[in-house]
């Protein structure tokens, strides 16, 4: 584990953070477990990858998806809650092989 | 021609039972509605390929044709486009490739030529200026691909000339071997053993023409700007080139893995982008004025397949790799090497080998059959075992040697291990994972295949339209994609810059204008259709109807096993409401037959008269 938001003694939703192909150049690592309070959403980790990596979402140059499904497909987008165990996968424009 | 820039007017006809050559004219009303490039090779094909062709019929002819970027000085105008009977499907078969000789075909004075007949002996075809030598190539038999290339580049005299080759797969017929195009390769459905059946070991060209265009200096000012995009936006794609997807398609669960028996791979770190770029990558490379070079020269430096060398792609890595439960990479170089040297596709080597080792696990085949290869998942050695095997036609290899239709013919009981729709192979995405994936194996003019069938993946993930497990909307989709790779297969650039140029589903931009004189733009997604329903004519002459349409057994019965995607599933009910949106969408009757009506809408009714 790379970081936490809030110590993991205490409650709260602990996410996967998978950075795919060349995004881990810009995090230098595979994936990270953060951990948020209570009642956070995407947007909380979207200021995470701002601060920590520079990373300023939305980019067409950035996928992000969450648990399969790109943030776009979300009913509420960036407002959706945390859930923990949520594996938020972030990707470089992809195209046929 | 009305064209003040781009095409030539001609296409040279070679006859390898005469030896004769002639000059046909590039009919301007046919570029008005066919663009060129696979528009015009499927109309080619339409005239002149009957339905009772087979694939090594002296009668079955190699219909090569650019396209009006083709060879122009904007980024990557390197394609250019093949259509002949396939040897692995046995059908129409459409083929898109890049490296150099289709604008060295041009610079040659030509936009096309089409190869029929059939040599007595060994023969390879030197084109310089649009003039054409027939030379001796039983010298040149056995030779490997690359070899071949390198005999060829002597023979005309200039290294920097622009060669297409067969290996020794293609002199024996192997049904899945492909054409070698310098870097290149027109990989699927088999061309390669087509032009092996009418002894016709390489064409090596070279030309002088300055290939007109109407405005110059847009022309300038729009390749600046393309090339500004691309190195914004595809910085990526030059770094991990193709294998970016390993990681990618390995994490959406939907990696094909051990005969897409499941679709995620335990081993996909080991083979991934990083693995290759950090041990593997020698250099990158590029097609014709391609300012990516997303091409990947990998070799092997240490361990059992030290002195290995091959170029790397996704799908290749992917169907060698995990589909063959291979997480050395090592051993993907080396496979990947056989295959080129000896000319079979990747993609079909692949499935074959990990059809064989499925086979193998269950006791359907034994070490009789692979002539003593120990053919379990994971095994390098046995992977490269098997495609010499293939490749020499010995052992199982003589089976697998005519393709998925010919392993079935002979073993219908095999079909629920049997990945392929229409003959060919699937590509590296387990469908699945992405219901629109199967729409596009199911309806792709050459089976199985992501390109030509229109690739669906992203639009299911990030559009904000479509939930990747959803039916409705699926045929709009697939049929929007389709139609805008049938015409930007028909331009003659890449498709990794098209968006550099504006060659979208909502084309825009005066690259057209510039080049040919003529505003195509408005008109390019109607002409993608246009070319498409002309392809599903062709496969409806030659017997092609819904039941061929459909996902293999595995994909129908068996839910996916394992990783993130455990337990999805795609059933026959689920598949047919994609099915019947698509045809509804496209204009065809409910057997996957275009109605009068759309062929009159589209403006086919005179071009098929």
């Amino acid at each position: 584990m790379h970081t936490a938001r809030v110590n993991e003694t205490e409650s709260g939703v602990c996410v996967t953070l998978k950075y795919l192909a060349s995004i881990r150049d810009r995090t230098g690592c595979r994936e990270e477990s953060v951990c948020f309070p209570e009642g956070s959403t995407l947007a909380d980790v979207l200021s995470l990858l701002g601060e920590k990596y520079e990373i300023s979402l939305p980019d067409p140059q950035i996928l992000l998806i969450v648990d399969g499904r790109g943030w776009q497909q979300l009913p509420v987008k960036f407002s959706t809650p945390l859930q923990s165990g949520n594996t938020i996968c972030l990707l470089p424009p992809i195209a046929g092989g | 021609m009305k064209y003040t820039g781009a095409y030539l007017g001609k296409i040279l006809r070679v006859n390898l039972s005469t030896k004769q050559t002639s000059i046909q004219r590039l009919e301007e009303r046919e570029v008005a509605k066919l663009l060129g490039g696979r528009g015009i090779a499927a109309k080619l094909y339409y005239d002149e390929i009957g339905p009772e062709v087979k694939p090594f019929d002296p009668e079955n002819k190699m219909i090569f044709i650019t396209g009006p970027l083709t060879g122009v000085r904007l980024p990557s105008t390197t394609k250019f486009q093949l259509a002949t009977k396939g040897a692995e499907t046995s059908m129409y078969l459409c083929s898109n490739c890049g490296g150099d000789f289709g604008p060295f075909l041009k610079k040659s004075g030509i936009d096309g030529m089409i190869i029929e007949g059939k040599a007595d002996d060994w023969t390879y075809l030197m084109i310089s200026d649009g003039e054409v030598t027939f030379g001796d190539a039983r010298p040149m038999k056995g030779m490997t691909t690359r070899q071949t290339l390198d005999a060829l580049k002597e023979a005309i005299g200039d290294k920097r000339a622009a060669a297409l080759s067969i290996g020794p797969a293609a002199e024996k017929l192997v049904r899945i071997s492909y054409i070698c195009v310098d870097t290149r390769a027109f990989g699927r459905g088999g061309a390669g053993a087509v032009m092996g059946s009418k002894k016709l070991k390489g064409i090596v060209v070279k030309g002088s023409t300055t290939i007109p265009v109407a405005d110059q200096s847009k022309i300038d000012e729009f390749r600046k700007a393309a090339i500004k995009n691309l190195r914004e936006t595809r910085a990526n794609h030059t770094k991990y080139g193709t294998p970016q997807y390993i990681e990618v398609i390995n994490e959406l669960g939907c990696m094909p893995t051990r005969n897409f028996q499941t679709t995620y791979f335990e081993g996909g770190n080991k083979v991934d982008a990083h693995t290759m770029y950090d041990q593997y990558l020698e250099k990158n490379y590029a097609c014709y004025m391609c300012p990516v070079a997303c091409g990947k020269v990998c070799t092997v430096k240490e361990g059992p397949y030290k002195g290995a060398r091959a170029r790397t792609e996704y799908e290749t890595v992917a169907l060698l790799g995990p589909d063959c439960g291979v997480d050395d990479f090592g051993a993907i170089v080396k496979a990947n090497e056989v295959c080129d040297e000896l000319g079979i596709d990747t993609m079909s080597g692949g499935n074959a080998a990990a059809l064989t080792m499925e086979l193998y696990e269950k006791g359907l085949i034994t070490k009789e059959d692979t002539q003593g290869i120990e053919a379990r998942f994971g095994s390098g050695d046995a992977l490269i075992g098997i495609l010499t095997l293939i490749a020499e036609r010995r052992g199982i290899g003589d089976l697998l040697a005519e393709g998925m239709s010919g392993v079935l013919a002979e073993h219908p009981e095999w079909s629920p291990y049997v990945m392929q729709v229409k003959g060919l192979p699937f590509a590296a995405y387990d469908p699945r994972g992405f219901y629109g994936n199967s729409l596009t194996y199911g309806t792709s003019s050459r089976g199985a295949c992501h390109n030509v069938g229109g690739w669906t993946i992203r639009a299911e993930l990030t559009s904000g339209k479509y939930d990747r497990y959803a039916l409705e909307g699926k045929g709009l989709l697939v049929k929007t994609i389709q139609d805008n790779r049938a015409y930007v297969d028909s331009l003659g650039i890449c498709t990794v810059v098209r968006g550099s140029m504006n060659f979208s589903d909502s084309p825009e931009g005066g690259v057209m204008e510039a080049v040919t004189g003529y505003d195509f733009t408005p008109e390019l997604l109607a002409i993608g259709e246009r070319i498409y329903t002309l392809e599903r004519l062709i496969l409806n002459r030659e017997g092609i109807r819904r039941k061929d349409d459909m996902m293999p057994e595995r994909i129908m019965k068996e839910a996916v096993p394992s990783g993130p995607i455990k337990g999805q599933r795609l059933t026959p009910e689920m598949y047919d409401r994609m099915l019947d949106e698509y045809y509804e969408v496209r204009g065809w009757d409910s057997d996957g037959v275009p109605t009068d009506e759309t062929i009159e809408k589209l403006g086919l009714k005179e071009l098929i008269a």
